[in-house]
């Protein structure tokens, strides 16, 4: 095992992510929740909640609202290819997480 | 009729093609009467007064304290006629439980499972094939609606827990055979499969949707990431106090996972972070289109979130281990979503 993995592994380290993650999972839920006026607290939406269709039901012009807040909040821009990412919570997270490490 | 295709052509044909699965075993009930949509209403975790007719909602039927029963779709006709579609491990404990509520009112109970077939049609090119098969109508029917198709004759409900479009027709007995025969033999740019029904439990993890058998003994729809499929609003519904506390301090968190290409993981392996066992594998299955195997594991809730890595420990052989990481779901972005 390598020196790397061996890091990823440790209590401290996945401590850490997993913090980092929760608490942009409550900003983004927080976010949504309101730009969208979901009836819904953080506490009731799961981080792989579909968006759309049978998860949270949200429609394409939502879609739009969803980008708006994550550029407001997070200062990551949601272009029209990428799209793509406005599948759940965690999806989501993942892009922010992305263009976060590569600014 | 025509052979039963391998996992691997069953798999590919409902990711890349379309195809026609038998889901004869699949529960599925009809609940009609004056009372009807209103004593359902009362057992379910959403809310069915509110669907409109033609269409269906996803939801649970739960036990007082919490524990899910079945995970169910519902469908309301015009006439307040109540379908009810539920997995084979379910379906007998769920007619149970709707008979044993129901009995006291003006409603009557039919198991369609002795009567009617159901048969999926399944895939990213399955809405091409049905507007070849049951005429350009299908078109407008949306995610979760359903209607009776006049060219058919039979009724079509449009569902799709594995990502991609799916039409599952409810069928006479009389009429499954020659149903398939002309599905089968449709004309399409490409070929209908008979879809193994195996590889649908595949399909249906890699977008996170899971299974009755995937809940562990007492583990509630909230540890199990079910948030969606309850209605936090609605009065009453058997479990909502329970559900309702559980969200509060959820004790464990279903996540996906996924592991190397090659693992030998297992359902029942557990996940280590150090010394520290911080949960088990639930169901693991093989991504074809990811190249490795994927899983719902049920973890500690601290560590339960994507980007956490566990090593897994074989409990079969302990000296059998490999990395693993919490990762998002939906797995991927399937061609019907592409196409959307």
């Amino acid at each position: 095992m390598t020196a790397e993995v061996n890091a990823e592994l440790t209590l401290e380290h996945n401590r850490l992510i997993a913090a980092r993650r929760r608490e942009l999972s409550e900003r983004l839920k927080k976010v949504l929740i309101e730009r969208l006026s979901l009836d819904l607290e953080p506490s009731e939406i799961a981080d792989d909640t579909a968006l759309f269709g049978a998860g949270l039901g949200l429609d394409s012009v939502d879609a739009l609202e969803v980008a708006i807040a994550v550029e407001n909040e997070f200062g990551v821009s949601i272009t029209d290819n990428d799209m793509h990412v406005l599948r759940s919570i965690n999806t989501i997270l993942d892009f922010i997480e992305e263009r976060q490490g590569q600014a | 009729m025509a052979a039963m295709s391998g996992f691997e052509e069953s798999y590919k044909a409902a990711r890349e093609g379309f195809g026609l699965c038998d889901l004869g075993e699949e529960g599925r009930l009809k609940v009609t009467g004056p009372d009807a949509l209103e004593a359902v209403n009362a057992l379910f975790s959403k809310d069915l007064m509110s669907v409109l007719p033609g269409a269906g909602i996803m939801g649970l039927f739960l036990r007082d304290n919490g524990e899910v029963l079945a995970l169910a779709t519902v469908f309301v006709d015009e006439d307040e006629n109540i379908y009810v579609f539920t997995e084979a491990d379910t379906a007998e404990a769920l007619a149970r439980h709707l008979s044993e509520h129901l009995r006291e009112r003006d409603v009557e109970l039919e198991d369609l499972s002795e009567t009617h077939g159901l048969l999926s049609v399944l895939g990213p090119k399955a809405q091409e094939a049905m507007v070849e098969f049951a005429g350009e109508d299908i078109l407008g029917l949306p995610y979760l609606g359903f209607e009776h198709n006049e060219r058919i004759d039979q009724k079509i409900f449009r569902m799709g827990g594995c990502g991609e479009f799916e039409y599952r027709l409810l069928v006479p007995r009389q009429d499954v055979e020659r149903l398939n025969e002309e599905i089968l033999s449709l004309q399409t740019p490409v070929s209908p499969v008979r879809i193994d029904p195996q590889v649908m439990p595949v399909l249906e993890l890699e977008m996170r949707t899971i299974r009755h058998a995937d809940i562990p003994e007492g583990a509630t729809p909230i540890d199990m990431g079910l948030h969606w499929m309850i209605d936090f609003r609605k009065e009453s519904f058997p479990g909502s106090e329970a559900v309702r506390q559980a969200k509060e301090a959820p004790s464990r968190r279903a996540v996906m996972v996924s592991f190397e290409p090659g693992s030998a993981v297992e359902k029942g392996d557990e996940l280590f972070i150090e010394d520290r066992c911080m949960g088990e594998v639930l169901r693991v299955v093989p991504s074809l289109t990811l190249g490795r195997p994927v899983g719902l594991a049920l973890t500690d809730p601290e560590f339960g979130w994507v980007g956490v890595h566990f090593l897994r420990r074989s409990t079969a052989s302990k000296e059998e281990e490999d990395v693993c990481r919490v990762t998002s779901a939906p797995l991927f972005i399937t061609q019907t979503a592409l196409q959307s």
